[in-house]
């Protein structure tokens, strides 16, 4: 329980005022113009008519309150529930709102799949919404215009009548989006064509189903009842397309190995988080990986009955490759039999770009009994709905020169697709294009029209990720900017009314709140309090949205089922010297979030490395090539190439070299310290895929690795590969095992007590260093962005990492393929959450001259700015490295940047040491909260509020309800550095390797 | 004890030359012949302090020469060069308290880097003017006498470099009266007495006024001395300076007491300065820090360094200000065997530390000190070796303790070294600590070697008008040496 955690129902003015009355062009830099104080006054004042509206408060109709809304006071923060809208994923959030502003995402403890949870993205996602470089207005040619002028000039292009109309969209995961884009491509008489830009393989998938069943589908994991999965070169836990919800399922189902036993087998070239947090690990190309998946389907027919058989073995005798490597094939064998073994209670995931690679695990799980056990697909996911085939059709009606008019909802096909650069030029030529996106991007510039959009958390709207999940989205804050809602944009422009929160009321009224007893305003705004609606009623909604878009033409073409001798081949083994894997990564994803410089300085958890793209390779390849890390590469597809930084990276395959993707897109985020030189630019690794037929090839790509000769800029946080031998992490065989005696600290000098007395337990099994306490902390304390050169200084300013050791596996652990190659070869990989360990017996304290760190009477290693001169000597002293100075006046100057700031946390100055203290802020406010009300109320760390894997417990340790001295006592609990006798409040408790089956 | 005879033209005028001009105990002293020293004691009759049996007011002319003729060449050529380094130091200062710490190459993991092996090698060079002139005269060293004065305005201009980095390190140095423990109005604020930083500040600041006065008291008589000989404004200067000084038995009386007093105070401070600035390390947690042995090996290395930096000078003050006759091969060679001596102690302390990270059994130690000798800053500790541990080993040949060259570029190396011994100690022991992920490796930016050049600038600034407005070498001492050598002479 949170102090502010009760949800606070908004009290809705009746209809939202007319946008087009209004000068609204003047609003943006009027807002700016204004000082801090009016601001928040016209914001406050605003907000009790312009909150709720989604439209812009004309400043006469801005009234300041009479009477006080409930719930609403200066200076004290309200959340709201709603949903993220960083990506499809659609997780659900509490937005907390101070003085009008939104200033901090929290999970919603109670959302069906996210389950309280959030990602790096969603917690940087308020960056976004103050980000400088968004769009303020309209622009027709690059130059600024009025909204009347954009719909003037839109109205006659679509009156204009020539060519074929297009909405180029990421998945509307919306449902009353989708119905007002389809009513728009309805009126208009265009197509809804939507993609994905991501690397997850999900438009795979659902033309793999498609093949299959004739009809595509996303079929959702269900990891309560899984006891064997098998991922194939998928980075479910890190980047997949729900990173949240699959991570917080996993870290469940690998707490629930005490009941049930558990094992995850990942086979993958390219180490991914997944990866990581596997049990067992076989190193394979993505060709390597396709053979493995037709091996384990051979094996899977061993006393399989069902049509499926049939079809398998039909496959199987058409899909031939290249046979396995004898140690491979060894795998796979004993790997298809346990498998077989755990029929019912096994599940198969690949990330693979290739529908003949996801057809074989289609098939495979089918055999294996996983589909309705394992793998959900009566709901399925609805986060992914990008299909090759429609982009394909696009391509090609562009190429053809058949395009009238293209309205794109914030996507970017010009970086995120392979081939984009002649994209723009074909953008350019349509008669009409139309971005309706937030900010600059390649894209954008080649469109004619930019119809400013809001940001999401500026917007109303409505998520169904799953059949069975529905939920709200509300606006926190007036559009800072001259934007208009995008859907209310295309509605305007189909002769609709232009007001996106009737329709969406309108939607609701009609699909998902008909039914209620209770009057539609009462159940709407009850449904807006609660974030969405319970699954029955979003089954029924979803089903009756879906009708409706069906209505308007949006049907997926159904296509007969095709049989397996229509299926496409494996792709073939890639040529070229190396085998190039693109990945995600946790900050930028898809490349969207890459102009969010919280997230651009955001280290990856593996290479360590920030701001930059890293070419990953093998420790036994880069010996090989000389190629040392940060040497300055050049990744060669082709002829279409990239500039990377080398990686060294142990765990990767040496025959593979692993690209993220989403990095050197032209308006990506620009370091805050001017002098700073540009990272390169020549990094966007979406050119090297492939596209065809709309199909985006992401692995498998034959590639050349060439040194350029020069040393690259290295933001690396973290240098080192290895622990050293270090007794820092524990790890153990099963949860019973105990580590150790726990050493009694001896001193000469009277311990102190602390009461209450705050304590951390991080659970490092189920950590899998998805980074998003890292993003959650930084937006809650205001911890500075840096820039890349600062980061190669080690000037970085986190207050919460996450150090990565790898660790050889021991023959017991189970040695995978690729002996011969070195510790590094497949190492065990370690992540370990650090923040300030708030030592009771703290090192920093006793060294500060002017006593400006202090503990607190509850434990709290305290740091006062005001009093510190900054001597360092506190950091030099901290055995934990977690004290980060202000080694220049680091504050954010931009006055909209300004507004992300959170006002309960003391913006530092130059020259002033900063560290973690457990959110303090949040100790206090709960804290005053508890006497105010004589309710206890235990306050929650942001880091420990984003884990989606609920790893960090924290609580008071002298309080038994919290439950933290219990986890303190476990077995696997130990203290990292406890025996230098500092009294740590954080315990971590071990990683638990059951390593390899045996016999396997 | 007849005495008339030395004070012919010493301080005063001639009318008061009968007065008794020095103190009966070092008089004793003298004519017993007491030999306290832990070096081979300078006796007279061995081998003459003061060269070529100088009439006493030859002495004074020699000395107070390079204060009464105009500046020569070389003085302005090395007073420019001085003065254009401390401009280099001031900018870079400016620079840096203008932007931030950041244009250092400090990191999250290295949080002292130069700023702070300056100025443990500042204070370290600033224990030989007070070793000399405070313990040496305790136990009655006559060697001293000559030697003392500009060792002791050595002391005071290297703590003043020092200093300067504790200040101008901090982040916010505009703030650095935070650290005095003065009433003050921001609630119930005090200083941490925990804080070794702390005791830096008392220690250091101490060590300065004392320092400082016992200077000053000893340069009154041969300020008043100067008053006489001056005309002019320069004899207003000297006439304040000397504070009425009128060369009377009891106020020579009241000058040796003060004197032997000021010593006596002095002496545990010679001390405690660098036990104290050890325990800025020795108390923290780091490996490579937190070692008991800190403090006799500060000291010791102090003492080293501080020696090494006296020869230096007066090697050149010897030739530049033709003080031949005072500062003699005997003295240089006292001074090698103190190097020699302290260089082994130095030496022993380093394989202390080894022995003691190899037996003690903590691997983040053991780590450490391994790191040192073979990581990526081994460089920085073969020279440390190198010139601590070996190069003064060369003091083992009398021939070498007596040749200006060897001992010239012998004391330089040990500078040079000593400089090292601290920047390993501060340096490889922070950039790899306890836990991998935080390893950095650190390398100065021009700021920072701007700011070391600028100290350099501020030693030898300050040190250049001091030989041009102090005389460089006591009179009235060295005549009290020539005096008592005499006797010897006559006695033996």
């Amino acid at each position: 329980m949170d102090v502010d955690s009760r949800l606070v129902t908004r009290t809705l003015p009746d209809g939202a005022p007319d946008a087009d009355a209004r000068p609204g062009d003047e609003r943006g830099e009027r807002l700016l113009k204004l000082g801090r104080r009016s601001l928040l006054q016209a914001l406050g004042a605003g907000g009790a008519v312009g909150l709720a509206a989604c439209e812009q408060v004309a400043p006469g109709t801005a009234v300041p309150w009479v009477q006080a809304v409930e719930g609403i006071l200066p200076g004290r923060s309200v959340r709201y529930a709603s949903t993220c809208t960083a990506c499809s994923a659609a997780c659900g959030t509490l937005v907390t709102v101070r003085d009008a502003r939104p200033i901090k995402l929290e999970g919603k403890p109670d959302h069906p799949l996210s389950g309280g949870g959030l990602c790096a993205v969603a917690q940087g996602d308020v960056r976004a919404l103050y980000d400088a470089r968004r769009y303020r207005a309209p622009q027709i040619s690059g130059k600024d215009a009025s909204w009347q002028e954009v719909d003037a000039l839109v109205a006659s292009g679509l009156a204009s009548g020539k060519g074929a109309v297009y909405v180029l969209a990421p998945t509307l995961v919306s449902p009353s989006e989708r119905l007002a884009v389809q009513q728009f491509v309805a009126a208009r008489g265009g197509k809804l064509v939507e993609y994905d830009a991501g690397v997850d393989g999900a438009a795979a998938v659902l033309d793999a189903y498609e093949l299959l069943d004739g009809k595509a589908m996303l079929p959702d994991p269900r990891l309560a009842a899984c006891d064997l999965l098998v991922v194939l070169g998928a980075d479910a836990l890190g980047t997949g397309r729900d990173p949240v919800a699959f991570t917080a399922a996993y870290a469940a189902r690998r707490r629930a190995r005490a009941e049930r036993d558990f094992r995850h087998v990942q086979v993958e070239g390219s180490l991914s988080l997944t990866g990581a947090a596997s049990d067992e690990r076989v190193l394979a190309t993505a060709s390597e990986r396709t053979a493995f998946a037709l091996a384990l389907l051979r094996a899977a027919l061993a006393g399989a009955s069902g049509p499926a058989v049939d079809l398998a073995e039909q496959w199987l005798g058409r899909a031939r490759v290249a046979p396995l490597a004898v140690e491979l094939a060894a795998h796979a064998k004993s790997l298809g039999a346990a498998l077989v073994a755990r029929r019912g209670h096994a599940l198969v995931l690949s990330g693979a770009s290739d529908v003949a690679e996801q057809l074989t695990v289609a098939l495979l799980n089918r055999l294996l009994g996983a589909e309705g056990a394992t793998l959900d697909v009566a709901a399925g996911s609805r986060v992914r709905r990008g299909r090759s085939r429609a982009l394909a059709e696009l391509v090609h009606a562009l190429r053809g020169k058949k395009v009238g008019a293209l309205f794109v909802l914030g996507q970017n096909p010009v970086e995120d697709l392979p081939g984009g650069e002649a994209l723009a030029e074909l953008i350019g030529a349509v008669p009409l294009s139309v971005m309706l996106g937030e900010r600059p991007t390649a894209t954008a510039r080649a469109c004619k029209v930019v119809a400013a959009a809001h940001h999401g958390l500026e917007r109303w709207g409505d998520a169904a990720p799953r059949a069975d999940v529905l939920t709200l989205c509300q606006p926190t804050i007036v559009p800072l900017f001259d934007t208009r809602d995008r859907a209310g944009s295309l509605l305007a422009w189909a002769g609709k009314d232009g007001d996106y929160q009737k329709f969406l009321r309108a939607a609701w009224q009609a699909r998902v709140l008909a039914g209620s007893v209770a009057p539609f305003e009462l159940a709407f705004e009850q449904a807006l309090a609660e974030g969405g609606v319970d699954a029955a009623r979003a089954a029924a909604a979803v089903e009756r949205f879906d009708a409706d878009a069906a209505a308007l033409g949006a049907r997926d073409e159904a296509r007969a089922l095709q049989p397996p001798a229509a299926w496409p081949l494996p792709q073939k083994p890639a040529g070229g010297e190396l085998e190039l894997e693109l990945c995600e990564e946790v900050g930028l994803r898809d490349g969207k979030p890459t102009f969010n410089p919280w997230l651009r300085e955001l280290p990856d958890p593996l290479t360590r490395a920030s701001w930059v793209a890293t070419a990953r390779i093998a420790p036994s390849r880069a010996q090989a090539l000389g190629i040392a890390t940060g040497d300055a590469v050049e990744v060669a597809v082709g002829d279409r190439t990239v500039e990377l930084v080398a990686r060294v990276l142990p765990g990767q395959h040496p025959a593979v070299v692993g690209v993220p993707v989403g990095y050197g897109l032209v308006d990506g985020a620009r370091s805050p310290r001017p002098d700073d030189e540009p990272a390169p630019t020549r990094s966007n690794a979406f050119v090297l895929a492939a596209l065809a037929e709309g199909a985006v090839q992401t692995c498998g790509l034959g590639a050349e690795l060439r040194k350029l000769g020069r040393k690259a800029l290295v933001p690396l946080i973290q240098t080192e590969l290895h622990a050293h031998g270090r007794e820092i992490i524990h790890q153990v065989r099963d949860d019973h095992e105990v580590i150790g005696e726990h050493e009694e600290h001896h001193t000469l000098l009277r311990d102190r007590e602390y009461d209450p007395d705050w304590h951390m337990v991080i659970d490092l099994d189920a950590c899998t260093g998805c980074s998003a306490c890292v993003i959650a902390c930084q937006a809650e304390n205001n911890v500075p962005v840096v820039g890349p050169v600062e980061i190669e200084r080690r000037h970085d300013m986190f207050w919460l990492r996450i150090d990565r050791y790898f660790q050889p596996r021991t023959a017991a652990h189970g040695e995978a393929a690729h002996p011969g190659l070195g510790d590094d070869a497949n190492p065990n990989v370690l992540f370990q959450p650090m923040m300030c360990h708030q030592c009771g017996n703290a090192p920093c304290e006793m060294v500060c001259p002017v006593a400006a760190t202090t503990h607190s009477h509850d434990g709290i290693n305290q740091q006062v700015y005001n009093r510190c001169v900054g001597t360092r000597y506190c950091a030099n002293n901290c055995p934990y490295k977690v004290r980060r100075f202000n080694w220049f006046d680091f504050k954010p100057t931009d006055e909209v940047e300004r507004l992300a700031l959170n006002p309960d946390v003391v913006v530092r100055d130059r020259g002033v040491m900063e560290k973690c203290n457990f959110c303090v802020q949040r100790i206090q406010a709960a804290r005053i909260e508890t006497k105010r009300t004589g309710e206890r109320i235990v306050p929650e760390t942001a880091c420990q509020q984003s884990c989606p894997a609920r790893a960090i417990r924290f609580g008071d340790a002298k309080n038994e309800v919290d439950g933290i001295a219990a986890e303190r006592e476990r077995g696997r609990a130990f203290q990292t550095l406890g025996e230098l006798g500092v009294r740590p409040a954080v315990t971590y408790l071990a990683r638990v390797r059951r390593g390899a089956e045996e016999g396997t | 004890m007849s005495t008339a005879a030395l004070d012919l033209d010493a301080p005063g005028t001639a009318g008061e030359a009968t007065d008794e001009p020095v103190g009966a105990p070092t008089a004793n002293a003298a004519g017993e012949g007491v030999d306290l020293g832990t070096v081979d004691a300078a006796r007279t009759a061995d081998e003459p302090l003061v060269l070529g049996d100088p009439p006493y007011s030859k002495i004074t002319k020699e000395i107070a020469a390079p204060l009464e003729r105009r500046p020569g060449g070389l003085w302005w050529i090395s007073f420019l060069a001085a003065v254009g380094a401390l401009i280099i130091g001031v900018v870079m200062v400016w620079r840096t308290i203008g932007t931030g710490i950041g244009l250092w190459g400090l990191n999250r993991t290295v949080g002292w880097g130069f700023d702070i092996t300056n100025f443990v090698f500042w204070v370290g060079i600033g224990h030989a003017g007070t070793l000399i002139s405070a313990i040496l005269l305790l136990f009655r060293q006559k060697w001293r006498t000559s030697i003392a004065r500009a060792a002791e305005g050595m002391t005071i201009f290297a703590v003043c470099c020092a200093g300067i980095f504790p200040i101008i390190h901090m982040g916010r140095p505009w703030l650095g009266f935070f650290m005095f423990p003065y009433p003050n109005s921001r609630g119930p604020l005090w200083v941490n007495f925990r804080s070794p930083l702390l005791w830096d500040i008392f220690a250091i600041s101490t060590y300065l006024t004392i320092s400082l006065l016992f200077w000053y008291v000893g340069l009154i008589p041969d300020f008043a001395t100067m008053r006489d000989r001056a005309s002019g404004w320069q004899k207003k200067i000297y006439e304040f300076l000397a504070l009425g000084w009128n060369g009377s038995m009891s106020t020579w009386q009241r000058y040796e007491k003060a004197c032997i007093l000021l010593a006596g105070l002095a002496t545990p401070l010679v001390l405690s300065v660098h036990t104290v600035v050890s325990f800025d390390f020795a108390t923290s947690v780091i490996p490579g820090w937190h070692a008991t042995i800190f403090p006799p090996y500060f000291v010791a290395g102090a003492v080293f360094s501080g020696f090494a930096m006296v020869i230096t000078l007066l090697l050149i003050s010897r030739k530049v200000l033709k003080l031949e006759r005072f500062f003699t091969l005997k003295h240089f060679e006292n001074m090698a065997k103190v190097l020699l001596t302290t260089g082994s102690i130095v030496g022993a302390a380093y394989a202390t530390e080894l022995f003691v990270a190899y037996y003690g059994g903590n691997p983040y130690e053991r780590f450490t000190f391994w790191n040192r000798a073979f990581g990526p800053y081994a460089w920085a500790y073969w020279t440390m070796v190198g010139c601590n541990v070996l190069v003064p080993q060369i003091f083992w040949w009398k021939k070498a303790r007596r040749s200006v060259t060897v001992l010239f570029i012998a004391a330089i190396l040990i500078n040079v070294g000593m400089w090292f011994e601290r920047f390993n100690i501060i340096v490889t022991s922070l950039h790899r600590d306890f836990l991998p992920s935080s390893w950095t490796q650190y390398a100065p930016t021009i700021t920072e070697v701007g700011i070391l050049i600028g100290s350099f600038g501020l030693f030898f600034t300050l040190f250049l008008l001091f030989v041009r407005g102090a005389p460089v070498v006591a009179f009235h001492e060295v005549k009290h040496t020539l005096f008592e050598q005499r006797e010897e002479a006559h006695h033996g």
